[in-house]
């Protein structure tokens, strides 16, 4: 950054030749009246470069009158404070400022009055344009039409100027001069786009509001000439300001405010990013060196000052190499005049890189210590003194409130290395109106948490982040400088060190992150050194180790810890707690699980959905087993299915595990069902065709019509989708009763399905031992055979208690009429299946069957024409009371809580429990003395299981008494067919205790860990 | 942006919204509507739908062996180009051939590596989940410590102390069954209603021809 005045040449300065070429007019710098030549224009190339110098044609007009020499008469600007006094023809061509201020007053005149200011006016909003379309600024300019009367526009005072000229205004009506106005809402250290960065868009005067100029502005542009003023203050870019007035209305500077005014919210920040204008004149920097230049006029002729700490060159800070390397039509001129020792500029390019220091950007210059006059005498060699306007300014300089115009905030912003303010927004900042999308309001509406609010890590990092080695700082600042110009103007340094020590040794990039770097350094036209890419590089290419044993021990003790809690319990250490209960509920969703599948006959056939898989295979294959198991002992045939193609090898594994059983016999490999939700509507639709084969292609031999022709529907699933799938795809459209095993992750979601499509619910391992406790009690079911089909006629009576559900039992007539080895049940009349039952009679009706089946040693009971099923009253005969001296006693031998059921069969429903070793008094026993009805210490009476009961008194004989024999429990003959293998429960669930136990102390030990650590968090976080 | 409406935009729209009123008619009307119940039994549509789902689930059938079929490409092409890691490509088309073949040869084989290699696997990998999560939940208040994590933590352990099966947790039970009952069964009545209404909404806008995802 820095302007290469590479020529020195201000001859031209000495004298613009107005009268040389009208198109190269504007181009020329009107400065001439700096030394009164009017021979010496400019060349063609410093017009190039200082394309301000057209923005001056009220010089023109002056010279062009040869008013070289102004009068006190000349110069009275005391019609800027009174409107109503207009002045002198004179004035007005002379001073641009005061004659184009006509067209505040009467528009249309000055318009006409300048031709060429309206020229340029256009040339600069072309500019501007053109700047802002290569800027992608979609603004929309309104451009001031001076020759509208509409006003609204333009600043209040002048409006309220020109509606009533009358009035008196005066500097005191002006409101104070607020500096935080003066600046660009937004900062300039924002991204300058370099391409459209013109001075004519750098200097944005924005809200500068003439009567919110400072007094020293009009007070000594009153006493002097104003361009020797503007030129001699801020130098080049006192050109700006002319540049401005131009690009406003081409009529100076108050068409310039007026344009400005114009602008609405959005064309200022659309503009500022692209120019620094007055908001980089208000720079921190650029600030301070205004402060100081005033030490610089002292100097400015002294060549010999530039050993000092000549700060005039840092106006440069707002224009980059590039655009000194493409002319612009608008350049900052030097206000210099054209003497020997101001051409040799060379000192300026060496006070680029000098810093500021602390004390002159802090310290604003008193206006004591300006030696203006001395300055300006210097600038002159003989016959330039005369028209050197006498500026006083130590008038200037006492009315300039420096102290106010640069407080503690930009003193903050100029030296950022000093401390590193949190949040970085200025407050300043804070107070500019700038919409709520520009950059300086995300910066505004930041806000740092406070520190208290930081996490451990945070604050770790921070105080990491503080104490790096600030040594690299310059480097640091040099880098994002070079990466994003005017950064560090602005931004206080974060302390970080780009070299090898800070980001090689903490970031370890891929070689794609390495790559993406380098394009990023390529764009910021860096060296990847510049960076530290390269260090990056070498530190990326270094081989990382293949293994790093990174041992966790918090991690590692708590896995340890767990591992241990679970393993003891299987070696009989730690098994705390209770196991699970030997009954379910009374009516529970388990108890009708259950209950649905223990009412199955012989032979009906059951859809089993397995819709689970390997994950879930640790959980639900108990679940499985107990179920699959449940349905072979009550002699029904499982169809397995699912839309989980892992589920179908699962069941199928599952169910070959029980012994005694033939494929395509006792059992149906359904196969899988694609398509899930439509797969299983298409399942129902189509049942016939999906379960003639099974997974191995071999036919079924079922003929399935509908859903209808099961006896019950089973699902056994680990996610809600897969049940809610047969819930609203399969419940909806059969009358078969629908029951689920389900994991326990997916319970709580399946739960409002209950009762509303799923008639029962099992849940979990906890369930799965509950059921196989109960599955215990309950012996194998004899299954008809070949022989036993054969041989069989449905002259099965019809039970005593006759009911509606059982009025053809369901295996006389599937097996009566298809004699074959795989017999395929034709269920042609539904409300034979015992899935209707629904009354309390109906169950009793089911345990009638139950009772039938169970097998003993004596009987075996194979179904026979001979049978006559009589089953017992599902009200037991009333207990002939007994007396004390045959009172039986018996305990509970079982390792489980007993259940104690309302009737001599599994099928009646519990009705309470008995735990192992407890003492109840017999009451009577069934014909076959295979349940007893027993009364517990809670006056409870049911039928207890009698294998489950070690008797205090074995000479009970209860029938041989004649007092206990209730029910006509009859055999008519021994069976005549073979026996059939009977399916007995193998062992369901492997180490049932262990693993019950297992899953205790883990859970408990879990808590422990949970707690303890939390509690211990929370206290330390406390403290 | 106006889309271009061109023939085969327009079939496939008729094509779709056809099928899916013939198959809601023949899945929802039953029997006792009367005319419209001897409407869509005269006509057919019954058995049209039955049709059409049974096409559904064929398709759906094929897309997954083209799946595997696609799979088992993708994994040739990873063996035949070389690329890194190409071991696991073998591992897997390896696998998938003695799997198939062990269960074409001998079904109670194909049981054997299901229950020893799968399900042992996935079941240990399920396994390992535990350990993770009984870390996250020890240690969620060291990493943010919030209203939201102490409420978190209180919920897990209510829960898990309610299944503990110790007498002395039996009003921690309670607690659990009622959460479990209460506050999980409501929030999950409102997830099933809607995503029910969202079915319905969507199967309409199929329907009447708003939703089009079909023709990109």
């Amino acid at each position: 950054m820095g302007n290469d005045f590479d020529n020195d040449d201000l001859s031209w300065l000495r004298r613009p030749n107005d009268q040389d070429d009208d198109s190269n007019q504007d181009e020329q710098p009107d400065l001439d009246w700096l030394i009164g030549d009017q021979g010496n224009a400019p060349k063609q190339r410093d017009e190039k470069r200082l394309g301000v110098t057209g923005e001056l044609p009220w010089l023109r007009d002056r010279d062009s009158d040869d008013q070289g020499v102004t009068s006190e008469e000349d110069l009275n600007f005391d019609w800027m404070s009174d409107p109503t006094s207009e002045p002198k023809q004179g004035e007005q061509r002379r001073l641009g400022v005061t004659g184009q201020l006509n067209w505040l007053q009467d528009p249309t005149e000055a318009t006409e009055e300048a031709p060429q200011v309206n020229a340029r006016k256009s040339a600069i909003e072309e500019q501007i344009e053109a700047a802002e379309r290569a800027a992608g600024v979609n603004r929309n300019i309104e451009t001031p039409n001076f020759d509208d009367e509409e006003t609204s526009a333009l600043p209040s005072w002048l409006q309220g100027a020109e509606a009533d000229p009358e009035d008196d205004l005066t500097l005191d009506d002006a409101p104070e001069f607020n500096f935080e106005d003066l600046v660009s809402e937004n900062p300039d250290w924002l991204p300058t786009p370099t391409a459209t960065n013109t001075p004519v868009e750098s200097f944005n005067f924005d809200d500068l509001d003439v009567a919110e100029t400072p007094d020293w502005l009009r007070v000594d542009r009153a006493s002097t000439d104003d361009d020797d003023f503007f030129n001699d203050l801020f130098g080049d870019q006192a050109d700006e300001v002319d540049l401005f007035a131009g690009q406003s209305s081409g009529t100076g500077l108050t068409g310039l405010l007026n344009a400005d005014d114009v602008l609405d919210e959005s064309d200022e920040a659309a503009l500022a990013p692209s120019g620094t204008g007055l908001t980089g004149l208000l720079n921190p920097d650029a600030s301070t060196e205004l402060d100081s230049d005033f030490d610089l006029f002292k100097d400015f002729g002294d060549p010999a000052s530039e050993d000092e700490e000549p700060s005039f060159d840092d106006f440069d800070w707002s224009f980059s190499e590039d655009q000194l390397e493409t002319p612009s039509p608008v350049q900052p001129v030097r206000s210099s005049s054209s003497m020997d020792e101001l051409d040799d500029l060379g000192w300026l390019e060496s006070l680029e890189a000098a810093p500021v220091t602390a004390s002159s950007s802090k310290t604003p210059p008193k206006a004591d210590s300006i030696d203006v006059d001395s300055f300006l005498a210097s600038l002159g060699t003989g016959s330039g003194n005369e028209i050197i306007p006498q500026v006083d300014f130590d008038d200037l300089a006492n009315t300039i409130d420096f102290e106010d115009l640069f407080n503690d905030d930009f003193d903050q912003l100029q030296s950022p290395q000093e401390e590193t303010p949190l949040p970085l927004a200025p407050d300043w900042l804070a107070n500019v109106s700038v919409g709520e999308v520009s950059a300086s309001a995300i910066v505004r509406k930041q806000q740092d948490r406070p520190l208290e609010d930081l996490s451990d890590r945070l604050l770790a990092l921070r105080e990491e982040g503080l104490n790096l080695n600030p040594t690299e700082t310059v480097e640091n600042d040099l880098a994002l400088a070079n990466l994003i110009p005017d950064l560090t103007d602005a931004l206080p340094p974060a302390p970080i060190q780009p070299g090898t020590l800070s980001i090689t040794n903490q970031l370890k990039l891929t070689p794609e992150q390495i790559k993406n770097a380098q394009l990023l350094a390529g764009i910021a036209s860096l060296a990847g050194d510049a960076i530290g890419v390269e260090a990056l590089r070498e530190s990326v290419a270094k081989p990382r180790p293949r293994l790093r044993l990174q041992l966790k021990i918090g991690r590692l003790l708590i896995a340890v810890v767990v591992l241990i809690a679970v393993i003891l319990p299987f070696f009989g250490i730690g098994q705390i707690g209770e196991l699970p209960p030997g009954l379910f509920p009374t009516n529970s969703p388990e108890q009708r699980v259950f209950d649905q599948i223990d009412r199955l006959q012989p032979g009906q056939l059951v859809l089993f959905a397995a819709e689970y898989g390997a994950t879930s295979a640790g959980d639900l294959n108990t679940v499985s087993d107990v179920l699959l198991n449940h349905i072979v002992l009550r002699g029904a045939r499982p169809v397995i299915v699912s839309t989980n193609p892992i589920g179908v090898l699962l069941a199928s594994e599952r169910v070959t595990r029980i012994t005694g059983l033939t494929p395509n016999t006792d059992y149906y490999i359904g196969g899988y069902i694609a398509g899930e939700s439509i797969g299983l509507r298409d399942f129902s639709e189509n049942l016939r065709q999906l379960t003639s084969n099974d997974l191995q292609g071999q036919s079924t031999g079922l003929a399935l019509n509908s859903l209808d022709d099961f006896a019950l529907i089973v699902v056994v699933a680990e996610r809600l989708e897969s049940a809610r799938n047969w819930a609203e795809q399969i419940a909806p459209i059969t009358n078969v009763p629908i029951t689920m095993g389900i994991s326990y992750s997916a319970s709580p979601l399946i739960m409002p399905y209950l009762n509303a499509g799923i008639d029962g619910v099992i849940i979990g391992y906890e369930d799965a031992f509950t059921y196989s406790v109960l599955l215990e009690g309950l012996e194998g079911v004899d299954r008809p055979t070949e022989e036993a089909t054969a041989s069989e006629t449905p002259t099965v009576e019809t039970p005593i208690l006759a009911t509606p559900i059982v009025e053809t039992p369901t295996l006389a007539t599937p097996i009566a009429e298809t004699p074959t080895a795989t017999p395929i049940p034709t269920l042609a009349s539904p409300t034979a299946q015992p899935t209707t039952i629904a009354t309390g009679e109906s169950i009793a009706t089911a345990t009638v069957d139950a009772i039938i089946i169970i097998a003993t040693e004596e009987v075996t009971p194979t179904l026979t024409p001979e049978n006559t099923v009589i089953p017992p009253s599902p009200t037991p005969i009333p207990p002939t009371p007994t007396d004390a001296a045959t009172e039986t006693f018996a305990r509970v031998n079982a390792s489980q809580a007993v259940n104690v059921r309302e009737g001599a069969g599994l099928g009646f429903r519990p009705v309470g429990s008995v735990q192992p070793g407890e003492r109840v008094l017999v009451l009577e026993a069934n014909s076959d003395q295979t349940w007893y009805r027993v009364r517990l210490a809670n006056d409870l009476e049911g039928w207890i299981l009698g294998t489950l009961l070690d008797f205090e008194d074995d000479s009970t004989n209860w029938d041989d008494e004649g007092q206990t024999v209730y029910i006509s429990f009859i055999r008519q003959s021994p069976p005549t067919s073979t026996p059939a293998p009977i399916a007995s429960a193998p062992e369901l669930i492997p180490y049932r205790e262990e693993r019950w136990y297992a899953m205790t102390l883990g859970i408990s030990v879990i808590v422990l860990i949970i707690a303890v650590v939390n509690i211990f968090n929370l206290i330390r976080r406390g403290r | 942006m106006r889309r271009s409406t061109n023939f085969w935009s327009i079939l496939s729209v008729a094509i779709t919204i056809s099928a899916g009123i013939i198959t809601v008619l023949g899945l929802l009307v039953g029997d006792q509507l009367g005319l419209l119940s001897t409407l869509v039994t005269g006509l057919g549509i019954r058995t049209q739908a039955t049709i059409l789902l049974r096409i559904a689930a064929i398709t759906i059938a094929l897309t997954l062996f083209i799946g595997i079929l696609n799979l088992l490409a993708v994994h040739v092409e990873r063996i035949v180009t070389r690329r890194s890691n190409a071991f696991y490509s073998v591992a897997l088309i390896l696998s998938f051939f003695l799997v198939i073949g062990m269960y074409v040869v001998q079904r109670a084989s194909g049981f054997v590596i299901l229950q020893n290699l799968q399900i042992s696997i996935e079941s240990a990998l399920a396994a390992l989940l535990l350990f993770a999560l009984v870390y996250g939940a020890a240690t969620i208040t060291r990493r943010r410590r919030s209203l939201t994590s102490i409420w978190f933590v209180g919920v897990v352990l209510i829960v898990l102390i309610g299944a503990i099966p110790l007498g002395e947790f039996a009003v921690v039970t309670q607690v659990r069954d009622w959460l479990l009952t209460v506050p999980v069964n409501a929030g999950a009545r409102g997830i099933l209603l809607g995503i029910a209404l969202a079915t319905l909404v969507a199967g309409v806008r199929v329907l009447i021809g708003l939703e089009r995802s079909y023709r990109e």
